[in-house]
């Protein structure tokens, strides 16, 4: 007898978004709060019918900005009555924490599981309350141990991974501004974006070096938000009031070391395990995919999903997101129809996630695409820290 | 493509020093004899880096500390110009070394003594050692960071 798969068990019964913005100076709870009870109303529910919670990262006391609330405050302040509950930063990548409450609910612990993400390092940063990276630390620990006596920060690891992909796939700098002009472009039709006026491919030549070859607009923009999702049983796809998201396939594998500099091969990132581990779950195919929302923390991981993914060859990311024509609104492949994190705000994660149900379920506004999607696909994650990759069809 | 800045400083005293653990210690403390030290198996010979406790090739706790050539070629490089710790100031050159007893065992590093535009992928280099002063903190380890320069001819 073939198993069960947890996926056909479940449904995206909500969604939601707080108020977004570069720096709100609001308290991070009160922009959870907001998120999590619209994604419950968005789902048909009562918060007395929340019996589960699920958060990337949980509380936590370090990186001011990082973490807006954990399970215990939220609970608290929702006053909820819980069957099951989880949270944590060391998961499959940032949705790892839905794929928990997915499983969850498919081995009945729990029948409606409130997750969130939450942020504001727009805040955070701008108030001062965000050390840099080892501001007054003498000695640091953990696997910055290996990083920061060089100087070495992610930006500087991406600037290697942009780098070695020029050198070994012939990846141009015109290439590498296709996402980030792109999405600005997308960006244009969602209010909820940070930034919203276009820029232009010379605007992305000209912006200054981070690190060479990485460029301002290769890296996504810290900002204020949260994020929430509803996922319940799949019996309650009927009493929603839209269409109910279902989920085709989920991967989560990662068969490497989880330090992005000591990975097997220093041109890919860990969406190489998880998109082939989605891929195992299903008989849809790239060609299947109508809409893709794909993790743009540093533009380049975009074009690694888009490779891990099976949409084109391994190096061949450059040549498929060039010109933006294939990856445009009207394109085969339309990427990132919110902005992404690049002009929509670093809502790690999960704002790929609510975009792609919002585009699924026909109901993302001004930026709907024409012909509704059956099936999109979200790829979130980075680097070598383990990632997720989740396809998602129409009711 | 763009050409990379034709500057980039090796010095940067002030940098953040590793705690060391127990079973890291020979690493960061070989360069005050001028060695490169890398754990290796004894079982399966396989390099281990950053030290561990079982060996990543064949789960073996045989590991012992061998003294390597020092020499290796840049696997990946970039060229850093943003100022992120006030103690190191840009531009430098982060990159990744893969080692000449085995290449897929890789470190973490700065390039010194060369200009960011020479560098090319695979190009022949060599480790040498700064020591970064300490902070005042009353540990008395003695902490070498291995950076690499442009090896010297064949």
């Amino acid at each position: 007898m073939t198993p069960a798969r947890f996926e056909d068990a479940v449904v995206i019964s909500g969604v939601a978004q707080s108020e977004i913005g570069r720096r709100l100076h609001r308290d991070p709870r009160a922009l959870t709060v907001e998120a999590c009870v619209a994604a419950v109303a968005d789902a048909g529910l009562r918060l007395d019918e929340i019996d589960g919670l699920s958060t990337y990262p949980g509380a936590m006391s370090v990186g001011p900005g990082f973490s807006g609330a954990g399970v215990r405050e939220i609970h608290d302040l929702l006053g909820l009555d819980l069957a099951w509950c989880s949270s944590g930063s060391e998961v499959p990548g940032q949705l790892g924490a839905v794929v928990n409450a997915m499983l969850a609910v498919a081995g009945g612990l729990a029948q409606h599981v409130l997750c969130w993400r939450s942020i504001w390092e727009g805040t955070a940063q701008g108030s001062g309350r965000r050390e840099g990276y080892g501001a007054g630390q003498g000695r640091v620990g953990g696997p910055m141990a290996w990083q920061l006596p060089y100087g070495a920060t992610a930006a500087n690891l991406a600037g290697i991974l942009v780098n070695a992909r020029m050198n070994r796939f012939g990846l141009t700098r015109e290439q590498l501004g296709a996402v980030p002009v792109g999405n600005r472009a997308n960006a244009a039709l969602n209010p909820a974006a940070i930034y919203r006026a276009p820029i232009t491919l010379d605007d992305y030549l000209e912006a200054r070096m981070v690190s060479w070859p990485l460029s301002l607009y290769d890296c996504d923009v810290p900002c204020d938000g949260a994020t929430a999702v509803v996922v319940s049983r799949r019996e309650h796809a009927a009493a929603l009031d839209h269409p109910a998201v279902h989920v085709e396939a989920v991967g989560c594998a990662h068969h490497d070391r989880f330090m992005w500099e000591y990975g097997e091969d220093i041109t890919r990132i860990s969406s190489r395990w998880s998109a082939a581990a989605m891929w195992d779950r299903t008989d849809l195919r790239p060609a299947d995919v109508d809409v893709a929302q794909l993790y743009d923390g540093f533009s380049i991981f975009t074009h690694c999903w888009l490779e891990d993914l099976g949409f084109c060859g391994v190096g061949e990311a450059g040549a498929f997101v060039e010109g933006g024509t294939t990856i445009a609104r009207d394109g085969a492949l339309p990427l990132n129809t919110d902005g992404g994190q690049l002009s929509g705000g670093r809502l790690h994660g999960y704002g790929f996630l609510h975009e792609a149900c919002l585009q699924v379920r026909g109901q993302a506004g001004a930026r709907q695409l024409a012909s509704r999607p059956q099936v999109a696909v979200v790829g979130v994650g980075a680097a070598n820290s383990g990632t997720t990759a989740m396809l998602l069809t129409g009711g | 493509m763009s050409e990379p800045p034709t500057t980039a400083t090796g010095d940067s005293p002030r940098r953040p020093l590793p705690i060391v653990a127990d079973h890291e210690r020979p690493f960061w403390e070989g360069g005050a004899r001028g060695e490169l030290v890398v754990q290796r198996c004894r079982e399966c010979g396989g390099l281990n880096h950053p030290p561990t406790m079982r060996c990543r090739h064949d789960g073996s706790a045989e590991l012992e500390w061998t003294v390597l050539s020092g020499r290796g070629h840049v696997e990946g490089w970039t060229v850093n110009q943003h100022q992120w710790l006030p103690g190191v100031p840009a531009p430098y050159v982060v990159a990744l070394v893969a080692l000449a007893e085995d290449p897929s065992t890789r470190l973490l590093t700065n390039l010194v003594g060369i200009d960011p535009a020479e560098i090319r992928d695979g190009m022949e280099v060599q480790v040498t050692f700064v020591r970064p002063e300490p902070p005042d903190d009353g540990l008395d380890d003695d902490v070498w960071l291995p950076l690499f320069a442009p090896a010297a001819g064949p």
